[in-house]
């Protein structure tokens, strides 16, 4: 008996695309699963285009905020609702492929060293038109080490796993919660914070089929300022954390990282200004956080040494 | 009339068979008025040997033995110190000129008074001398630039689109600083810019789209190779932040803008000499200065 998987579905305020999510996560082809639904939305909208799901189809668990707790605090009460053995997040635009699910838990079940597996994802619209698909990582089904696939995240500051959509992992293997790590909450980058410590444990199973799809709008493009600021401070985090924990050990790696780091940042903060949200830099943190990783790049020990 | 007097200045430090190949494109310039003036700093005698026929054989052809070891950028101070002529062209002891360059610099200044320094496209070259490319150019075609315009546009870009010190004629009476010195600070590498700034202050540049000369790039990227490569990037940033407080990229979005692609090349290049395993020379006081003082400036102040 396979076993159950968790698809966890936090939403705010937008029924249409939610529906279209939670209906490819109930076409799903393996058998074993519950959804739950944690509703952060301002109004009742979502909950009435809900219920008559809930009505048909127990598989289906819905909770209504009753104060807003934000995109983070939302995926953490699903994760605290959640009963399965294994979690597969769906954020509310996105969607799963049928057989998704089928494909990914043999893996796990069979593969005990590894501990996320994840798939070659497509881009939609808003429509749900094709509009692109990630990078392949490799033809065929592969395993890549752990701690190997964060240093290559880290140093080309790429998340190849993905969104929160894409992968698949065991619930025990996260039992710190959602996004965190090394005692810090992340949120801008929520994604590499579950990453991170998942890949800390176990290797990282890669599916080269379009197992579920991303949706990008036109203004997700556009990053909230606080979230371009919130980056500068989180990503920084996450290396040196990631660099106390084992990774970017090899020579000039931890530099390699940082520089690339500093580049992206030297961009926001330029983007920042652009947009007229200078005001975000001017808490001192980042700036301070800039020099400190200056020196940490080119004296490549960082501070846990 | 009369045609004005070019100096030729080749600052030359033990290569001889690369000098005398500069030597002789001088010896076939079409424009006939010239000297070259050769300063040698050569640890031993070879260079000497070799130029010492051609200075007898045509006096327009100075040759000067340093009595000590003047060094790099001194050699070039004594250089521009014995010209004698209304326009200068520094030539490297491993470059090369093709043979219309005088003539047609000097005519690009007599058509604009304005103008204050004259370059070209120009060939990159091998060790053997074979041609391997042509530098980026900065215009398809000849063309008049205002000399800010030219020069915020090679701070913006972090790039030395002018070229090296061969590759542009200036008059001798707007160098009003020592060679390689911008706003009284001497530079090791970034002489050109640091000359090229001080010449577009004062006026427009021509850019003349058709090669006048041969750059010399050498193979490797040894380890001393790299640690030049990290004094040129401390280098940058000071020739930044002393034209934002000259006469160029004056407004701070502007400013910001250069510091951004300034941090954006140095990282890049730091990146490459980490991976060629030459981590070990990022390790250089300068450098961390210039991306600490970078980081501080692009930080600091409002737009607007």
């Amino acid at each position: 008996v396979s076993g159950l998987v968790s698809v966890l579905l936090p939403t705010c305020n937008r029924p249409h695309y939610l529906l279209q999510a939670l209906e490819s996560a109930l076409r799903q082809t393996y058998a074993g699963l519950e959804v739950i639904i944690c509703d952060n939305s301002r109004d009742e909208e979502t909950k009435r285009a809900v219920e008559p799901y809930l009505a048909r189809d127990s598989r289906i668990r819905y909770v209504q905020n009753e104060a807003n707790i934000g995109y983070v605090g939302t995926m953490q009460r699903c994760m605290k609702l959640a009963t399965g053995e294994y979690i597969s997040f769906l954020m509310d635009d996105d969607l799963y492929r049928a057989d998704r699910l089928s494909c990914m838990v043999p893996i796990l079940e069979s593969r005990p060293d590894v501990t996320i597996v994840t798939s070659r994802r497509a881009f939609i619209d808003g429509h749900g038109h094709a509009v692109g698909m990630s990078h392949s990582l490799s033809d065929k089904q592969a395993v890549f080490d752990g701690r190997a696939f964060i240093n290559l995240m880290l140093t080309q500051f790429v998340n190849f796993v993905g969104e929160p959509t894409t992968a698949l992992f065991r619930k025990k293997d996260l039992h710190d919660g959602i996004g965190l790590y090394g005692g810090r909450q992340y949120s801008a980058i929520i994604d590499m914070a579950i990453w991170i410590p998942l890949l800390l444990k176990g290797n990282c199973a890669y599916l080269p089929q379009l197992l579920s799809s991303f949706r990008q709008h036109e203004r997700q493009e556009q990053k909230q300022p606080e979230q371009l600021a919130a980056n500068i401070l989180e990503w920084h985090s996450i290396i040196l954390q990631a660099h106390r924990d084992g990774c970017l050990q090899q020579d000039g790696q931890l530099g390699t990282s940082l520089l690339v780091y500093l580049r992206t940042c030297a961009r926001t903060v330029l983007d920042l200004y652009g947009l007229g949200q200078a005001a975000l830099l001017k808490t001192g943190e980042i700036e301070s956080i800039l020099h400190e990783s200056i020196d940490e790049a080119v004296y490549g020990r960082g501070i846990g040494a | 009339v009369t045609e004005p007097l070019v100096s030729v200045l080749i600052p030359t430090y033990n290569r001889p068979r690369y000098l005398i190949m500069g030597l002789l494109s001088v010896l076939r310039q079409t424009y006939a008025n010239w000297e070259l003036v050769i300063c040698d700093d050569s640890t031993n005698d070879e260079t000497e040997a070799a130029v010492r026929p051609y200075a007898a054989a045509d006096s327009r052809i100075r040759y000067v033995r340093n009595p000590t070891r003047l060094g790099w950028p001194r050699n070039g101070h004594r250089c521009l110190e014995l010209a004698r002529g209304e326009f200068v062209n520094f030539l490297m002891d491993d470059d090369l000129f093709l043979d219309g360059k005088l003539a047609v610099m000097v005519k690009a200044f007599q058509e604009r008074p304005d103008v204050t320094l004259v370059t070209s496209a120009r060939y990159t070259i091998d060790a053997e001398g074979r041609v391997t490319g042509i530098q980026e150019r900065l215009f398809d075609n000849t063309t008049v630039v205002g000399g800010r315009e030219l020069a915020e546009h090679m701070l913006v870009n972090v790039t030395n689109y002018i070229g090296e010190p061969t590759t542009a004629m200036f008059r001798m009476r707007d160098m009003d600083e020592p060679f390689g010195c911008y706003r009284g600070r001497q530079y090791a590498f970034m002489v050109d810019v640091a000359m090229w700034l001080v010449l577009l202050a004062k006026g427009s540049a021509v850019y003349i789209a058709e090669p006048q000369s041969c750059f010399r790039v050498h193979a490797g990227q040894g380890q001393k190779d790299d640690a030049q490569q990290v004094t040129s990037l401390s280098e940058w940033r000071t020739l930044i932040a002393d034209a934002h407080a000259h006469v160029f990229i004056r407004e701070t979005p502007r400013y910001r803008l250069t510091l951004m692609g300034y941090l954006h090349m140095a990282t890049a290049q730091m990146q490459q000499i980490i991976a060629r395993g030459h981590g070990d020379v990022l390790h250089h006081a300068e450098l961390l200065e210039a991306l600490h003082d970078s980081v501080r400036d692009m930080m600091s102040g409002d737009d607007g």
